[in-house]
C-alpha cells in the first residue's frame, strides 16, 4: 500500500473511532474551560499590562495540560482490544502511520486549542481582543502544537505496554514540553512588544519542531517494527 | 511455503526454546501443540513480526512454492488468544472495512457483508448499529475471524481460535480452515482444544517442555 494511501486510511479510522467517543475530546475541552475560568476568577481587575501578559501565559500553561490529556489518548481505541499489535502484523507504511496519528493529533489539538484561546479573549475583554486577531500568535501556536504532537504521539506510542502509563506519560511529555512552551510563550510577547528577540524565538521553536518531528518519526518506526 | 530454521527465543536470559526448525507447505495445516508457558504464542508471534527471535530464521513465500514475493504483513495474517484485533466503538462493517482497506486488495462491500453473513452476523443490528464493544465473546471472535478469512494472506496464525464460539462458531471456523487450505493456503494454529481441528488434516508439532 502506498504511503498516501496508508495516511489516508489511518486519520479516516482515526476520526471515525473518536468521533464515536466524544468524550475523549470533550474531556480536555472541558479542562481548559475550568482551567481558565479558575485563573480569571483569581487574576482579576489587573492592570492592562499585566492582562496581556497573564492572557499568554494562561494559555500557554492551559494548552500545555489540556494538550497532555489529548495526547495520552491518542491510542487508546488502538489499544483496547489490541487492534494496534494487529495493525504491526499488516504492510502499512510506519511513517504513513505516523503521519497520520500526528495529523489526528494536530486537528484534535487545535479542537481545543481555537476555543479555549477564543474563551480566554472573552475573559480579558478589551485589553487583549487585538490578540485574537494576530496573524503572530496563530502562527506561534500553530507552530508549538506541531512540537508537542509528535512528542505526544511517539509518547503514547511508548506507553502502550508500559506499566503505569497513567504516571509515566507524564513525567516524560511534561519536561520535554517545557523547552517548546517557553520559546512559544517568549516568541509571542516578543511579537506584541516588536521584540526583535522574538525571531530568536521562533526560531528556536521551528528548531525544536524539526528535531521533534524527525525524532519521533524516526522513533516511532523502530517502536512498531518494520 | 513457510520454513522455520534453528529458531531460538529468550527472555532476559531466559530461553524459552532453542534450534526450532520446521516447514509448512501450501495446503498444509500445523497444529502447535505444547504445556502452558511453553512458548507457542511466543513463537506465534514472532512469525507474525510482533517479537524477535534470539536466533534462527522464518522465511516465507518463496516464488519456487507458487506464491509471489510478499512482504511479512502480506504473507501472514494473525490473531492473538486473548484478544480480537477490534476496533470496540466501531460496528462489525466499519471493523472488517478497515482492515480489509489495509491489505493488498481492498474487498467489495458486498464480499464483506457476505462474511459477515456467512460468520452468522447477518442482522443490521449486528453488522452496523451496534458497537462491537456491545457483543458477546463469541460474537466478537466470529468476527475477528472473519477477519482473518477474508485477508489474502496465504498463512494464518491462529491462537486459539475457538476461544468463545458455541457449536456453530466452531463448525464455521473448521468450514472456513478446510477452504482456506484447499485453495492453497496454509495456518500455523495453536489450540489446546482437539475440537477445534477435529476432522481435519492437520501435522502435529510438539514444543517440548524444558522445564518440567
Amino acid at each position: 500500500m502506498s504511503l498516501v494511501g496508508g495516511f489516508i486510511r489511518i486519520v479516516r479510522q482515526g476520526f471515525r473511532v473518536e468521533f464515536q467517543e466524544k468524550e475523549r475530546l470533550l474531556t480536555p475541552l472541558f479542562f481548559a474551560a475550568l482551567m481558565l475560568l479558575l485563573f480569571n476568577f483569581v487574576l482579576d481587575e489587573q492592570a492592562e499590562a499585566v492582562q496581556v501578559k497573564l492572557f499568554v501565559a494562561e494559555i500557554f500553561l492551559t494548552m500545555l495540560f489540556a494538550l497532555h490529556l489529548c495526547f495520552s489518548r491518542i491510542f487508546e481505541a488502538d489499544a483496547e482490544d489490541r487492534a494496534f499489535e494487529v495493525l504491526q502484523t499488516y504492510s502499512l507504511h510506519r511513517l504513513a502511520w505516523f503521519a497520520g496519528k500526528y495529523c489526528l493529533a494536530m486537528i484534535f489539538g487545535l479542537l481545543v486549542i481555537v476555543p479555549m484561546i477564543l474563551l480566554s479573549g472573552l475573559f480579558h475583554g478589551q485589553a487583549t481582543l487585538f490578540l485574537l486577531y494576530s496573524p503572530a500568535l496563530w502562527g506561534v501556536v500553530v507552530l508549538m502544537l506541531a512540537g508537542l504532537s509528535a512528542l505526544g504521539v511517539l509518547l503514547a506510542a511508548m506507553m502502550l505496554k508500559a506499566r503505569g502509563r497513567e504516571v509515566l506519560f507524564p513525567l516524560l511529555y511534561f519536561p520535554l514540553a517545557i523547552p517548546v512552551l517557553l520559546a512559544a510563550s517568549e516568541a509571542v510577547l516578543g511579537f506584541i512588544s516588536g521584540s526583535a528577540a522574538a525571531w530568536q524565538w521562533l526560531g528556536l521553536l521551528l528548531g525544536f519542531d524539526v528535531i521533534f518531528i524527525t525524532l519521533s518519526a524516526v522513533l516511532f518506526a523502530e517502536l512498531v517494527g518494520d | 511455503m513457510l520454513q522455520i530454521s534453528s529458531l531460538s527465543f529468550r527472555y532476559d536470559h531466559v530461553e524459552l526454546f532453542q534450534h526450532l526448525s520446521f516447514t509448512v507447505k501450501p495446503g498444509e495445516i500445523l497444529h502447535l501443540r505444547g504445556s502452558n508457558g511453553v512458548g507457542k504464542s511466543t513463537l506465534l508471534a514472532i512469525l507474525a513480526g510482533l517479537l524477535s527471535p534470539s536466533a534462527g530464521q522464518v522465511t516465507w513465500g518463496k516464488e519456487e512454492a507458487g506464491f509471489p514475493s510478499l512482504q511479512r504483513g502480506e504473507f501472514f495474517a494473525y490473531l492473538a488468544a486473548e484478544a480480537n484485533g477490534l476496533y470496540l466503538q466501531l460496528n462489525a462493517l466499519s471493523n472488517l472495512r478497515f482492515w480489509s482497506s489495509l491489505s493488498s486488495e481492498p474487498l467489495a462491500e458486498e464480499t464483506i457483508r457476505t462474511a459477515l453473513l456467512r460468520w452468522g452476523l447477518a442482522s443490521p443490528l449486528l453488522q452496523e448499529r451496534l458497537a462491537v464493544g456491545f457483543l458477546s465473546t463469541g460474537m466478537r471472535r466470529r468476527l475477528a475471524l472473519a477477519r482473518v478469512s477474508l485477508s489474502p494472506a496465504p498463512c494464518w496464525l491462529l491462537d486459539e481460535p475457538i476461544y468463545g464460539l458455541d457449536t456453530r462458531g466452531v463448525e464455521l471456523f473448521r468450514e472456513a480452515l478446510q477452504n482456506h487450505v484447499e485453495q492453497g493456503g496454509m495456518a500455523v494454529v495453536v489450540s489446546h482444544d482437539l475440537v477445534s481441528l477435529a476432522g481435519l488434516t492437520v501435522r502435529q508439532y510438539v514444543l517440548q517442555d524444558k522445564w518440567r
